[in-house]
Protein backbone atom coordinates (compact mmCIF):
# COMPACT_ATOMS: atom_id res chain seq x y z
CA UNK A 1 0.00 0.00 0.00
CA UNK A 2 2.84 1.90 0.91
CA UNK A 3 6.33 2.11 0.07
CA UNK A 4 9.96 3.70 0.34
CA UNK A 5 12.89 2.79 -1.59
CA UNK A 6 15.99 4.35 -1.07
CA UNK A 7 14.87 7.40 0.06
CA UNK A 8 16.74 10.42 1.40
CA UNK A 9 15.17 13.13 2.71
CA UNK A 10 17.59 16.46 3.49
CA UNK A 11 16.56 19.49 5.63
CA UNK A 12 18.85 22.19 3.66
CA UNK A 13 22.07 20.30 3.01
CA UNK A 14 21.75 17.88 5.81
CA UNK A 15 20.47 14.30 5.10
CA UNK A 16 18.20 13.94 7.88
CA UNK A 17 17.07 10.07 6.23
CA UNK A 18 19.13 7.93 4.52
CA UNK A 19 18.43 4.99 2.61
CA UNK A 20 15.25 4.01 4.11
CA UNK A 21 13.34 1.11 2.35
CA UNK A 22 10.06 -0.43 3.29
CA UNK A 23 6.62 -1.54 2.27
CA UNK A 24 3.22 -1.51 4.17
CA UNK A 25 0.35 -3.83 3.18
CA UNK A 26 -3.09 -2.91 2.61
CA UNK A 27 -4.92 -3.16 6.28
CA UNK A 28 -1.39 -3.63 8.21
CA UNK A 29 -0.44 -1.47 11.10
CA UNK A 30 3.45 -0.58 10.97
CA UNK A 31 5.13 0.93 14.44
CA UNK A 32 7.99 3.46 13.52
CA UNK A 33 10.19 3.23 16.90
CA UNK A 34 13.36 4.94 17.89
CA UNK A 35 14.82 7.44 20.20
CA UNK A 36 14.08 11.12 20.19
CA UNK A 37 15.83 12.92 17.05
CA UNK A 38 16.29 9.98 14.98
CA UNK A 39 14.06 11.09 12.38
CA UNK A 40 10.36 9.71 12.82
CA UNK A 41 8.91 12.53 12.57
CA UNK A 42 10.98 13.83 9.47
CA UNK A 43 9.86 9.57 7.99
CA UNK A 44 6.29 10.70 8.22
CA UNK A 45 6.74 14.38 6.95
CA UNK A 46 8.86 12.70 3.83
CA UNK A 47 5.70 10.94 2.99
CA UNK A 48 3.71 14.08 2.73
CA UNK A 49 6.40 16.47 0.98
CA UNK A 50 6.64 18.43 3.84
CA UNK A 51 10.36 18.21 4.04
CA UNK A 52 13.01 20.49 1.99
CA UNK A 53 14.52 18.02 -0.63
CA UNK A 54 13.98 14.22 -0.97
CA UNK A 55 15.11 11.27 -3.41
CA UNK A 56 14.08 7.80 -3.92
CA UNK A 57 10.94 6.43 -4.51
CA UNK A 58 7.45 6.75 -2.46
CA UNK A 59 4.75 4.42 -3.18
CA UNK A 60 1.13 5.24 -2.76
CA UNK A 61 -0.64 2.12 -4.11
CA UNK A 62 -0.12 2.86 -7.54
CA UNK A 63 0.82 6.59 -7.62
CA UNK A 64 4.52 7.61 -7.43
CA UNK A 65 4.10 10.36 -4.51
CA UNK A 66 7.36 12.13 -4.98
CA UNK A 67 6.84 13.49 -7.93
CA UNK A 68 4.03 15.16 -6.67
CA UNK A 69 3.14 18.33 -4.37
CA UNK A 70 1.98 18.20 -0.83
CA UNK A 71 -1.94 18.48 -1.41
CA UNK A 72 -1.78 16.04 -4.24
CA UNK A 73 -0.40 13.54 -1.97
CA UNK A 74 -3.13 14.25 0.50
CA UNK A 75 -6.09 13.99 -2.04
CA UNK A 76 -4.50 10.15 -3.18
CA UNK A 77 -5.52 9.56 0.12
CA UNK A 78 -2.81 9.81 2.52
CA UNK A 79 -4.09 11.66 5.96
CA UNK A 80 -1.24 13.30 8.32
CA UNK A 81 -1.83 13.66 12.13
CA UNK A 82 0.92 15.14 13.49
CA UNK A 83 2.87 15.69 16.13
CA UNK A 84 1.31 18.49 18.68
CA UNK A 85 -1.66 18.13 16.68
CA UNK A 86 -1.40 21.10 14.83
CA UNK A 87 -5.31 21.92 14.62
CA UNK A 88 -6.47 25.34 13.12
CA UNK A 89 -6.82 27.53 16.54
CA UNK A 90 -9.40 29.76 14.74
CA UNK A 91 -11.38 27.52 13.17
CA UNK A 92 -14.40 25.64 15.31
CA UNK A 93 -14.37 21.84 15.73
CA UNK A 94 -16.71 21.50 13.10
CA UNK A 95 -14.57 23.59 10.50
CA UNK A 96 -11.35 22.00 11.31
CA UNK A 97 -13.49 19.00 10.58
CA UNK A 98 -14.66 19.74 7.29
CA UNK A 99 -11.24 21.31 6.27
CA UNK A 100 -10.30 17.18 6.36
CA UNK A 101 -12.87 16.63 3.37
CA UNK A 102 -11.35 18.62 1.19
CA UNK A 103 -8.72 16.30 0.67
CA UNK A 104 -11.69 13.72 -0.31
CA UNK A 105 -11.26 11.84 -2.99
CA UNK A 106 -14.95 11.75 -4.04
CA UNK A 107 -15.22 15.79 -3.41
CA UNK A 108 -17.66 15.17 -0.74
CA UNK A 109 -17.79 17.40 1.84
CA UNK A 110 -19.73 15.87 5.09
CA UNK A 111 -18.19 14.42 7.96
CA UNK A 112 -18.58 10.65 8.07
CA UNK A 113 -20.65 9.86 11.11
CA UNK A 114 -17.83 7.75 12.36
CA UNK A 115 -16.25 10.69 13.33
CA UNK A 116 -18.76 11.53 15.94
CA UNK A 117 -19.27 7.89 16.44
CA UNK A 118 -15.42 7.51 17.41
CA UNK A 119 -15.57 10.51 19.52
CA UNK A 120 -18.90 11.85 21.18
CA UNK A 121 -17.14 15.14 22.45
CA UNK A 122 -16.49 16.54 19.17
CA UNK A 123 -20.41 16.79 18.48
CA UNK A 124 -21.16 18.28 21.48
CA UNK A 125 -18.41 20.89 21.20
CA UNK A 126 -19.24 21.65 17.84
CA UNK A 127 -18.77 25.10 17.78
CA UNK A 128 -16.23 25.90 20.21
CA UNK A 129 -12.81 27.28 18.68
CA UNK A 130 -10.26 24.38 17.71
CA UNK A 131 -7.73 26.80 20.36
CA UNK A 132 -10.08 26.67 23.13
CA UNK A 133 -9.94 22.11 23.47
CA UNK A 134 -7.76 20.59 25.42
CA UNK A 135 -4.59 18.94 24.42
CA UNK A 136 -6.99 15.67 24.56
CA UNK A 137 -9.19 17.10 22.53
CA UNK A 138 -7.11 18.36 20.52
CA UNK A 139 -6.13 15.16 19.68
CA UNK A 140 -9.05 13.55 18.60
CA UNK A 141 -9.77 16.27 16.93
CA UNK A 142 -6.50 16.40 14.82
CA UNK A 143 -7.29 12.34 14.26
CA UNK A 144 -11.35 13.40 13.51
CA UNK A 145 -10.16 15.93 10.55
CA UNK A 146 -7.84 12.51 9.35
CA UNK A 147 -10.76 10.29 9.29
CA UNK A 148 -12.95 13.29 7.64
CA UNK A 149 -10.85 12.85 4.40
CA UNK A 150 -11.66 8.98 4.55
CA UNK A 151 -7.84 7.96 4.07
CA UNK A 152 -6.38 4.98 2.96
CA UNK A 153 -3.55 5.39 4.57
CA UNK A 154 -3.45 7.17 8.25
CA UNK A 155 -0.12 8.79 9.27
CA UNK A 156 -0.15 9.24 13.23
CA UNK A 157 2.86 11.02 15.01
CA UNK A 158 2.62 9.61 18.22
CA UNK A 159 -0.88 10.30 18.91
CA UNK A 160 -0.23 10.26 23.18
CA UNK A 161 2.25 12.39 23.53
CA UNK A 162 1.38 14.76 26.11
CA UNK A 163 -2.72 13.08 26.80
CA UNK A 164 -3.92 12.65 30.27
CA UNK A 165 -4.05 9.22 31.08
CA UNK A 166 -8.22 8.38 30.82
CA UNK A 167 -7.72 9.85 27.00
CA UNK A 168 -4.58 7.83 26.43
CA UNK A 169 -6.61 4.65 26.47
CA UNK A 170 -9.38 6.29 24.60
CA UNK A 171 -7.32 7.29 21.52
CA UNK A 172 -4.81 3.46 21.96
CA UNK A 173 -8.36 1.88 21.54
CA UNK A 174 -9.37 3.90 18.36
CA UNK A 175 -6.08 3.49 16.71
CA UNK A 176 -6.88 -0.24 16.92
CA UNK A 177 -10.36 -0.40 16.17
CA UNK A 178 -9.44 2.31 12.72
CA UNK A 179 -6.63 -0.74 11.72
CA UNK A 180 -8.52 -4.05 12.87
CA UNK A 181 -12.11 -2.96 12.31
CA UNK A 182 -12.30 -0.85 9.63
CA UNK A 183 -9.20 -1.60 7.77
CA UNK A 184 -7.31 1.07 7.43
CA UNK A 185 -3.33 1.12 6.64
CA UNK A 186 -1.69 2.69 10.00
CA UNK A 187 1.62 3.99 9.96
CA UNK A 188 2.30 5.18 13.45
CA UNK A 189 5.62 6.96 15.13
CA UNK A 190 5.04 6.08 18.62
CA UNK A 191 7.55 6.05 22.05
CA UNK A 192 5.56 3.36 24.13
CA UNK A 193 6.78 0.08 23.01
CA UNK A 194 4.04 -1.82 25.03
CA UNK A 195 1.51 -0.18 23.02
CA UNK A 196 3.55 -0.51 19.97
CA UNK A 197 3.42 -4.15 20.40
CA UNK A 198 0.10 -4.47 21.54
CA UNK A 199 -1.36 -2.44 18.06
CA UNK A 200 1.75 -3.10 15.41
CA UNK A 201 1.83 -6.05 12.99
CA UNK A 202 5.37 -4.62 11.70
CA UNK A 203 7.99 -2.64 12.78
CA UNK A 204 10.66 -0.13 11.87
CA UNK A 205 13.82 0.71 14.25
CA UNK A 206 15.46 4.02 13.29
CA UNK A 207 18.64 5.51 14.53
CA UNK A 208 20.70 8.13 13.85
CA UNK A 209 18.56 8.36 10.15
CA UNK A 210 18.67 4.88 8.96
CA UNK A 211 17.30 1.73 9.66
CA UNK A 212 18.46 -0.12 12.76
CA UNK A 213 16.01 -2.71 12.39
CA UNK A 214 12.60 -3.77 10.95
CA UNK A 215 10.35 -7.13 10.47
CA UNK A 216 7.76 -7.98 12.63
CA UNK A 217 6.35 -7.06 15.88
CA UNK A 218 7.42 -10.30 17.56
CA UNK A 219 11.00 -8.91 16.03
CA UNK A 220 10.48 -6.10 18.51
CA UNK A 221 12.34 -7.79 21.61
CA UNK A 222 13.81 -6.02 24.65
CA UNK A 223 17.48 -6.38 23.49
CA UNK A 224 16.47 -4.69 20.50
CA UNK A 225 14.97 -1.64 23.14
CA UNK A 226 17.56 -1.68 25.01
CA UNK A 227 19.93 -0.91 22.29
CA UNK A 228 18.29 1.41 20.19
CA UNK A 229 15.63 2.95 22.86
CA UNK A 230 17.04 3.46 26.30
CA UNK A 231 18.90 6.44 27.04
CA UNK B 1 -26.68 76.60 9.42
CA UNK B 2 -24.22 75.00 12.17
CA UNK B 3 -25.85 71.63 12.30
CA UNK B 4 -26.82 71.77 8.58
CA UNK B 5 -22.89 72.20 8.06
CA UNK B 6 -22.02 69.67 10.80
CA UNK B 7 -24.35 66.86 8.56
CA UNK B 8 -22.50 68.27 5.81
CA UNK B 9 -18.79 67.88 6.72
CA UNK B 10 -19.90 64.36 8.12
CA UNK B 11 -21.11 63.34 4.80
CA UNK B 12 -17.77 64.54 2.97
CA UNK B 13 -16.12 62.82 5.63
CA UNK B 14 -18.20 59.53 5.28
CA UNK B 15 -17.66 59.73 1.42
CA UNK B 16 -13.58 60.96 1.81
CA UNK B 17 -13.56 57.39 4.14
CA UNK B 18 -15.32 55.14 1.92
CA UNK B 19 -12.98 55.95 -1.31
CA UNK B 20 -9.95 55.10 1.71
CA UNK B 21 -11.96 51.75 2.48
CA UNK B 22 -11.88 51.10 -1.31
CA UNK B 23 -8.31 51.32 -1.78
CA UNK B 24 -7.24 49.67 1.62
CA UNK B 25 -9.57 46.68 1.07
CA UNK B 26 -7.48 45.19 -1.17
CA UNK B 27 -4.20 45.97 0.83
CA UNK B 28 -5.71 44.90 3.81
CA UNK B 29 -6.73 41.43 2.42
CA UNK B 30 -3.17 40.74 0.32
CA UNK B 31 -1.24 41.89 3.53
CA UNK B 32 -3.24 40.35 5.80
CA UNK B 33 -3.52 36.79 4.76
CA UNK B 34 -0.28 36.60 2.93
CA UNK B 35 2.07 39.41 4.70
CA UNK B 36 3.16 40.97 1.18
CA UNK B 37 3.50 44.58 1.90
CA UNK B 38 2.77 45.68 -1.86
CA UNK B 39 3.90 48.60 -3.38
CA UNK B 40 2.57 48.58 -6.71
CA UNK B 41 -1.47 48.57 -4.87
CA UNK B 42 -1.61 51.76 -6.05
CA UNK B 43 -0.47 51.80 -9.54
CA UNK B 44 -3.35 48.69 -9.54
CA UNK B 45 -5.57 51.77 -8.86
CA UNK B 46 -3.64 53.76 -11.81
CA UNK B 47 -4.47 50.61 -13.98
CA UNK B 48 -8.12 51.01 -13.30
CA UNK B 49 -8.29 54.03 -13.56
CA UNK B 50 -6.65 54.43 -17.04
CA UNK B 51 -8.91 51.19 -18.12
CA UNK B 52 -11.99 53.32 -17.42
CA UNK B 53 -10.29 56.44 -18.91
CA UNK B 54 -9.83 54.25 -22.15
CA UNK B 55 -13.13 52.03 -22.14
CA UNK B 56 -14.93 56.26 -21.80
CA UNK B 57 -12.68 57.86 -24.83
CA UNK B 58 -11.75 55.21 -27.19
CA UNK B 59 -15.11 53.11 -26.76
CA UNK B 60 -17.44 54.78 -25.38
CA UNK B 61 -18.25 52.55 -22.58
CA UNK B 62 -19.43 54.66 -19.25
CA UNK B 63 -17.90 54.13 -16.21
CA UNK B 64 -20.73 52.03 -15.01
CA UNK B 65 -20.67 49.66 -17.77
CA UNK B 66 -16.60 49.43 -17.65
CA UNK B 67 -16.22 48.22 -13.68
CA UNK B 68 -16.77 44.41 -13.74
CA UNK B 69 -14.55 44.68 -17.34
CA UNK B 70 -11.88 46.29 -14.98
CA UNK B 71 -11.76 44.17 -11.74
CA UNK B 72 -11.20 41.14 -14.53
CA UNK B 73 -8.64 43.16 -16.02
CA UNK B 74 -6.91 44.22 -13.57
CA UNK B 75 -7.60 40.99 -11.32
CA UNK B 76 -5.95 38.74 -13.87
CA UNK B 77 -2.91 41.58 -14.13
CA UNK B 78 -2.75 40.49 -10.69
CA UNK B 79 -2.68 37.08 -10.89
CA UNK B 80 -0.02 36.89 -13.56
CA UNK B 81 1.90 39.31 -11.58
CA UNK B 82 1.76 36.79 -8.68
CA UNK B 83 2.59 33.92 -10.66
CA UNK B 84 5.78 35.34 -12.07
CA UNK B 85 7.44 37.43 -9.31
CA UNK B 86 5.83 37.43 -6.31
CA UNK B 87 5.01 34.05 -5.22
CA UNK B 88 8.72 33.49 -5.49
CA UNK B 89 9.37 36.31 -2.70
CA UNK B 90 6.98 35.09 -0.03
CA UNK B 91 9.67 34.03 2.18
CA UNK B 92 11.46 37.08 2.20
CA UNK B 93 9.19 39.71 3.20
CA UNK B 94 11.98 42.38 1.94
CA UNK B 95 12.00 41.49 -1.19
CA UNK B 96 8.79 41.88 -1.61
CA UNK B 97 8.68 45.40 -1.10
CA UNK B 98 11.55 46.53 -2.97
CA UNK B 99 10.11 44.05 -5.98
CA UNK B 100 6.46 45.28 -5.54
CA UNK B 101 7.94 49.42 -5.59
CA UNK B 102 10.40 48.53 -8.55
CA UNK B 103 7.09 47.04 -10.36
CA UNK B 104 5.27 50.20 -9.45
CA UNK B 105 7.52 52.61 -10.66
CA UNK B 106 7.80 50.33 -14.19
CA UNK B 107 3.76 50.51 -14.52
CA UNK B 108 4.14 54.03 -14.14
CA UNK B 109 6.58 54.43 -16.72
CA UNK B 110 5.04 52.00 -18.88
CA UNK B 111 1.16 53.75 -18.68
CA UNK B 112 3.28 57.37 -19.27
CA UNK B 113 4.95 55.68 -22.54
CA UNK B 114 1.59 54.46 -23.13
CA UNK B 115 -0.84 56.63 -22.37
CA UNK B 116 1.10 59.83 -22.63
CA UNK B 117 1.91 62.07 -19.26
CA UNK B 118 -0.81 64.64 -19.42
CA UNK B 119 -3.85 64.20 -16.92
CA UNK B 120 -6.43 62.08 -18.40
CA UNK B 121 -10.38 62.57 -16.96
CA UNK B 122 -12.72 60.30 -16.68
CA UNK B 123 -16.95 61.74 -16.98
CA UNK B 124 -19.27 61.14 -14.62
CA UNK B 125 -21.88 58.85 -15.39
CA UNK B 126 -24.79 61.22 -16.19
CA UNK B 127 -27.43 59.34 -14.34
CA UNK B 128 -24.97 59.85 -11.63
CA UNK B 129 -23.50 63.56 -11.80
CA UNK B 130 -26.56 64.97 -10.00
CA UNK B 131 -27.15 66.78 -6.24
CA UNK B 132 -30.05 65.42 -4.38
CA UNK B 133 -31.60 68.19 -1.95
CA UNK B 134 -31.88 66.04 1.91
CA UNK B 135 -33.11 67.78 4.55
CA UNK B 136 -31.04 71.22 3.89
CA UNK B 137 -27.99 69.36 2.60
CA UNK B 138 -26.76 69.36 -0.72
CA UNK B 139 -25.90 65.50 -1.65
CA UNK B 140 -23.70 64.48 -4.81
CA UNK B 141 -25.49 61.59 -5.72
CA UNK B 142 -22.14 59.93 -7.21
CA UNK B 143 -20.43 60.47 -3.92
CA UNK B 144 -23.42 58.47 -2.47
CA UNK B 145 -22.80 56.04 -5.02
CA UNK B 146 -19.50 55.14 -4.17
CA UNK B 147 -20.68 54.78 -0.43
CA UNK B 148 -22.96 52.61 -1.57
CA UNK B 149 -20.89 50.12 -3.58
CA UNK B 150 -18.09 50.27 -0.97
CA UNK B 151 -20.49 48.88 1.59
CA UNK B 152 -21.69 46.47 -1.11
CA UNK B 153 -17.89 45.23 -2.08
CA UNK B 154 -17.09 45.30 1.78
CA UNK B 155 -20.32 42.88 2.46
CA UNK B 156 -19.11 40.88 -0.47
CA UNK B 157 -15.32 40.83 0.42
CA UNK B 158 -16.64 39.29 4.21
CA UNK B 159 -19.23 36.76 2.79
CA UNK B 160 -16.02 35.51 0.85
CA UNK B 161 -13.78 35.53 3.23
CA UNK B 162 -15.93 33.76 6.22
CA UNK B 163 -18.80 31.85 4.85
CA UNK B 164 -17.14 30.53 1.23
CA UNK B 165 -14.94 27.49 1.16
CA UNK B 166 -12.70 29.52 -0.85
CA UNK B 167 -12.29 32.05 2.29
CA UNK B 168 -11.75 28.53 4.15
CA UNK B 169 -9.24 27.52 2.37
CA UNK B 170 -7.65 30.80 2.27
CA UNK B 171 -8.11 31.48 5.80
CA UNK B 172 -6.49 28.04 6.36
CA UNK B 173 -3.59 28.50 4.51
CA UNK B 174 -3.04 31.70 6.50
CA UNK B 175 -3.07 30.18 9.79
CA UNK B 176 -0.84 26.77 8.98
CA UNK B 177 0.29 26.74 5.83
CA UNK B 178 1.96 23.02 6.23
CA UNK B 179 -1.28 21.63 7.52
CA UNK B 180 -3.31 23.05 4.76
CA UNK B 181 -1.71 21.85 2.22
CA UNK B 182 -1.58 18.41 4.26
CA UNK B 183 -5.25 18.13 3.60
CA UNK B 184 -5.57 18.51 0.04
CA UNK B 185 -5.29 22.70 -0.12
CA UNK B 186 -3.35 24.28 -2.99
CA UNK B 187 -2.17 27.11 -1.20
CA UNK B 188 -0.42 28.62 -4.69
CA UNK B 189 -3.45 28.35 -5.86
CA UNK B 190 -5.17 30.17 -3.12
CA UNK B 191 -2.28 33.44 -2.70
CA UNK B 192 -2.84 33.97 -6.27
CA UNK B 193 -6.42 33.94 -6.77
CA UNK B 194 -6.47 35.85 -3.78
CA UNK B 195 -3.53 38.54 -4.90
CA UNK B 196 -5.88 38.39 -7.69
CA UNK B 197 -9.07 39.81 -5.51
CA UNK B 198 -7.08 42.06 -4.06
CA UNK B 199 -5.72 43.58 -7.17
CA UNK B 200 -8.82 43.82 -8.93
CA UNK B 201 -10.36 45.46 -5.68
CA UNK B 202 -7.80 48.30 -6.36
CA UNK B 203 -8.84 48.49 -10.31
CA UNK B 204 -12.59 48.85 -9.05
CA UNK B 205 -10.83 51.61 -6.79
CA UNK B 206 -8.92 53.09 -9.53
CA UNK B 207 -12.28 53.18 -11.66
CA UNK B 208 -14.40 55.38 -8.94
CA UNK B 209 -12.13 57.64 -7.95
CA UNK B 210 -11.10 58.30 -11.70
CA UNK B 211 -14.26 61.34 -12.24
CA UNK B 212 -13.63 63.06 -9.05
CA UNK B 213 -9.88 63.14 -9.14
CA UNK B 214 -7.76 63.32 -12.43
CA UNK B 215 -5.99 60.25 -13.77
CA UNK B 216 -2.34 60.28 -14.69
CA UNK B 217 0.64 57.36 -14.56
CA UNK B 218 1.60 58.56 -10.84
CA UNK B 219 -1.53 59.09 -9.00
CA UNK B 220 -1.32 55.83 -7.29
CA UNK B 221 1.41 57.45 -4.90
CA UNK B 222 -0.81 59.48 -2.78
CA UNK B 223 -3.52 56.65 -2.74
CA UNK B 224 -1.22 53.73 -1.17
CA UNK B 225 0.36 56.35 1.49
CA UNK B 226 -3.66 56.79 2.58
CA UNK B 227 -4.21 52.89 2.27
CA UNK B 228 -1.80 51.69 4.02
CA UNK B 229 -2.34 54.29 7.24
CA UNK B 230 -5.69 53.04 6.94
CA UNK B 231 -4.35 49.40 7.24
CA UNK B 232 -1.38 49.76 9.88
CA UNK B 233 -4.10 51.56 12.32
CA UNK B 234 -6.87 49.58 12.05
CA UNK B 235 -4.90 46.18 12.78
CA UNK B 236 -3.21 43.85 10.14
CA UNK B 237 -5.96 41.10 8.95
CA UNK B 238 -8.97 42.99 10.12
CA UNK B 239 -11.36 43.65 8.13
CA UNK B 240 -13.55 45.54 10.69
CA UNK B 241 -10.39 47.66 11.79
CA UNK B 242 -10.08 48.86 8.27
CA UNK B 243 -13.40 49.90 8.70
CA UNK B 244 -12.87 51.91 11.64
CA UNK B 245 -10.02 53.58 10.74
CA UNK B 246 -11.04 54.54 7.09
CA UNK B 247 -14.52 56.17 8.81
CA UNK B 248 -12.21 57.97 11.63
CA UNK B 249 -9.58 59.17 9.12
CA UNK B 250 -12.08 60.53 6.69
CA UNK B 251 -14.11 62.13 9.08
CA UNK B 252 -11.20 63.90 10.32
CA UNK B 253 -10.05 64.94 7.13
CA UNK B 254 -13.50 66.33 6.46
CA UNK B 255 -13.82 67.56 10.20
CA UNK B 256 -10.28 68.96 10.20
CA UNK B 257 -10.44 70.51 6.39
CA UNK B 258 -13.17 72.51 6.91
CA UNK B 259 -12.08 74.17 10.42
CA UNK B 260 -8.86 74.62 9.19
CA UNK B 261 -7.24 73.70 5.99
CA UNK B 262 -6.68 70.89 4.03
CA UNK B 263 -2.60 70.70 4.82
CA UNK B 264 -3.07 70.92 8.57
CA UNK B 265 -5.84 68.36 8.47
CA UNK B 266 -3.23 65.76 6.37
CA UNK B 267 -0.93 66.60 9.38
CA UNK B 268 -3.63 65.86 12.07
CA UNK B 269 -4.31 62.68 9.89
CA UNK B 270 -0.86 61.40 10.26
CA UNK B 271 -0.17 62.55 14.05
CA UNK B 272 -3.72 60.43 14.87
CA UNK B 273 -1.80 57.50 12.98
CA UNK B 274 0.91 58.05 14.63
CA UNK B 275 -0.32 58.03 18.54
CA UNK B 276 -2.66 55.20 17.60
CA UNK B 277 0.20 52.99 16.54
CA UNK B 278 2.53 54.58 19.62
CA UNK B 279 -0.12 52.76 21.83
CA UNK B 280 -1.67 50.17 20.25
CA UNK B 281 1.14 48.88 18.02
CA UNK B 282 -1.05 45.82 16.61
CA UNK B 283 -3.73 48.66 15.58
CA UNK B 284 -6.96 49.19 16.54
CA UNK B 285 -8.56 45.66 16.63
CA UNK B 286 -5.43 43.29 16.14
CA UNK B 287 -5.89 39.40 15.71
CA UNK B 288 -5.69 37.97 18.74
CA UNK B 289 -4.69 34.44 18.73
CA UNK B 290 -3.71 31.68 21.17
CA UNK B 291 -1.49 28.90 20.44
Amino acid sequence: MLSFEAVHSYYGSSAVLQDISFEVDEGKLLAVVGRNGVGKTTLMRTVMGLTDRARGRIRLADTELQNHSTYERARSGVAYVPQGREIIGRFTVEENLRMGTFARRDGRREIPGLVYELFPVLEEMAQRRGGDLSGGQQQQLAIGRALAMEPRVLLLDEPTEGIQPNIVELIEDVVMRLNRDYGITVVLVEQNVPFARRAAHEFLMLDNGRIAAGGTIEGLTDELVDEYMTI
Amino acid sequence: MAVESFFSQAFTGLSIGSILLLIALGLAIIYGSMGVINLAHGEFLMLGAYATWFMQSQLGVGLLGSLVFVFVMVAAFGWLLERTIVQFLYHRPLDTILATWGIGIMLQQGMRLLAGGELRYVELPGSLDVTLSLMGLELPLYRIFIIVLTVGLLAATWYLMKRTEFGMRLRAVTQNRAIAESYGINSKRVYSLTFAYGAGLAGVAGALVAPIKSVSPDMGTAFVVDAFMVVVMGGVGSLLGAVVSAGVLGELTAGVAYLLNDTLAKVLVFLTVIVVIRFRPQGLFPDRTRS
